[in-house]
């Protein structure tokens, strides 16, 4: 989970170090511990620190560490040399690896090497038929290559005996949202919402999902969670404060005022309206215009 | 958090040089056969000055309080983490120019 | 500003079938926090009441009065917003109470012996 501060301190410290500031180190730790994705920087700043021995010498056994993740950066950004030559240090350093064997695996699937790959993965299954991140690569390589069908049905599998991986429940849900399968991605939200109840973006991608199908009932839904990602996030989310005013305006047309709760709903409308003003007046002042017409469109139409 | 685990070393050496005043009080209070009442005013001085700064790093060094509500600046989530296991690598950065400079040196 | 809070979060709990929600975690390191400063300050206060010769009655209230202060500056620790940290006031004034009192009588002890008998 990335928090607010921290988002702002990733982001001070990438500018800190693309002006060529120090913090290389403490960079590439925040990157990893926040797991977002940042191959490029990662690739340079890392291989400057790999490159260097004196600076390498001092992170003692935290090296290796840094060579997976260049690695993988370098995989990510198709420079395939470094990658390699990244894994041969490794494969020196810890002969008969699982994890060097997955990076393999992983180099193997970048260039396009599809049945070595595979292949590779199913040697290293034998070993550990458990090993979750290796399910997880061969059911990404399936959606690599286009199979998402495979994709779904090897994910169904793992799910059925690892229930508690939420990540997978997430990568299950934004396939069958890319799919348009949203019943589906609403069961697989819910069973995020579940697992993680204090997570607001579970519940925003649930209104989300819900909103999309339609329909009264999936409407007054949605508002709730749309009103549960803002009880979360303190009102900070703009997604679910325009979610809000969607789904009052579209329940309202599907209703026609026939609704007891409108007087409440249209209260609840109007809250979200003005503290959606007072968000765009504090950070972008000159697009409040936008925000009034298209606020006022929604109503008209 | 260092300084205050400075200031807490300083004052438990405080309270130890208290304990040894005392300790020679008590024994030349024997040598002059009197009864000891209360210690004396330094003893005293230094073991208010000791429960201060032991006070001090007792409330510094275990760290900050940290907030508890979930829409607080440091909890608030504004993110998912890339979902990393599943990254794929056939993706619109095969296409863009890699630096080709770039190398390991070992 | 701390009654403000306060009155926030009750009238969220009696309007509401929604429970408060916090980050357990932060709570768990906030008293893991808490519990460190009251067990290290009721060794120091044994410490100083066995270096003062307390006895008797003298030295309990001696640790009520230390570990008073020890609340007090929880509090200004937490910048008098305990509600901000902690979901309830006992965990500020009460909590690790008890399991400090025998550090504090262990310590008592020692030091009145090491001074006083010796």
């Amino acid at each position: 989970m990335v928090g607010a501060s921290e988002e702002v301190e990733l982001n001070r410290l990438e500018n800190q170090v693309d002006n060529g500031g120090g913090g290389v180190w403490e960079y590439l730790c925040l990157v990893r511990k926040l797991k977002v994705r940042r191959s490029d920087k990662v690739l340079k700043h890392g291989l400057s620190i790999l490159n260097d021995s004196k600076k390498r010498s001092k992170l003692g056994g935290e090296e290796w560490t840094l060579y997976e993740q260049v690695a993988v950066a370098a995989i990510d950004c198709q420079c395939l040399d470094v990658a390699k030559d990244c894994i041969k240090a490794l494969q020196k350093q810890f002969p008969e690896s699982r994890r060097v064997g997955r990076l393999e695996g992983m180099l193997l699937e970048a260039k396009g090497l599809w049945a070595d790959a595979e292949k590779a993965y199913s040697s290293l299954l034998e070993d550990n038929p458990l090993d979750q991140v290796i399910h997880k690569r061969k059911i990404s390589m399936a959606k690599a290559q286009g199979n998402v069908s495979a994709a779904i049905e090897g994910l169904n599998k793992y799910l059925d005996i690892y229930m508690a991986d939420h990540d997978a429940w997430r990568e299950l849900a934004e396939i069958y949202v890319s799919l348009q399968l949203y019943r589906q991605a609403a069961f697989c939200y819910e069973e995020l919402i579940l697992s993680q109840p204090t997570v607001p973006l579970h519940h925003l991608a649930y209104a989300d999902v819900l909103y999309t199908l339609g329909g009264v009932e999936n409407l007054q839904i949605a508002k709730k969670y749309y009103a549960a990602t803002i009880d979360l996030t303190g009102g900070k989310n703009t997604r679910a404060l325009y979610g809000i005013c969607l789904c009052t305006i579209a329940l309202g047309q599907l209703t026609k005022g026939r609704n007891k709760e409108d007087k409440e709903s249209s209260e609840l409308h109007s809250l979200a309206a003005t503290a959606l003003g007072k968000d765009y007046k504090y950070r972008a002042p000159d697009k409040v215009s936008l925000l009034t017409a298209t606020l006022g469109n929604l109503k008209l139409s | 958090m260092n300084i205050g685990f400075v200031i807490g070393v300083f004052g438990i050496l405080i309270l130890a040089h208290a304990t040894y005043s005392t300790i020679q009080y008590r024994s030349y209070l024997k040598i002059l056969e009197e009864e000891f009442s209360s210690p004396p005013f330094n003893v005293v001085v230094e073991l208010i000055l000791g429960l201060v700064l032991c006070l001090w790093a007792a409330l510094a060094v275990p760290g900050k309080f940290l907030s508890i509500h979930p829409d607080s600046e440091e909890n608030r989530i504004v993110s998912l983490p890339a979902n990393l296991d599943f990254m794929i690598f056939n993706h619109r950065g095969r296409a863009l120019p890699t630096d080709v400079n770039m190398k390991l040196k070992c | 500003m701390t009654s403000n809070t306060g009155s926030e979060f009750e009238k969220k709990s009696s309007d509401d079938i929604l429970l408060p929600t916090m980050n357990a975690e932060n709570l768990q390191a906030n008293m893991r926090t808490i519990y460190y400063s009251r067990t290290f300050l009721s060794i120091i206060a044994g410490v100083i009441a066995g270096i003062l010769g307390f006895t008797n009655l003298t030295g309990f209230v001696f640790y009520f009065l230390v570990m008073a202060i020890t609340s007090l500056g929880l509090v200004a620790k937490a910048k008098f917003s305990v509600h901000a940290h902690f979901d309830s006031w006992n965990r500020v004034v009460l909590d690790g109470f008890l399991s400090g009192l025998m550090s504090f009588v262990l310590f008592w002890t020692f030091a009145y012996d090491l001074v006083h008998i010796f």
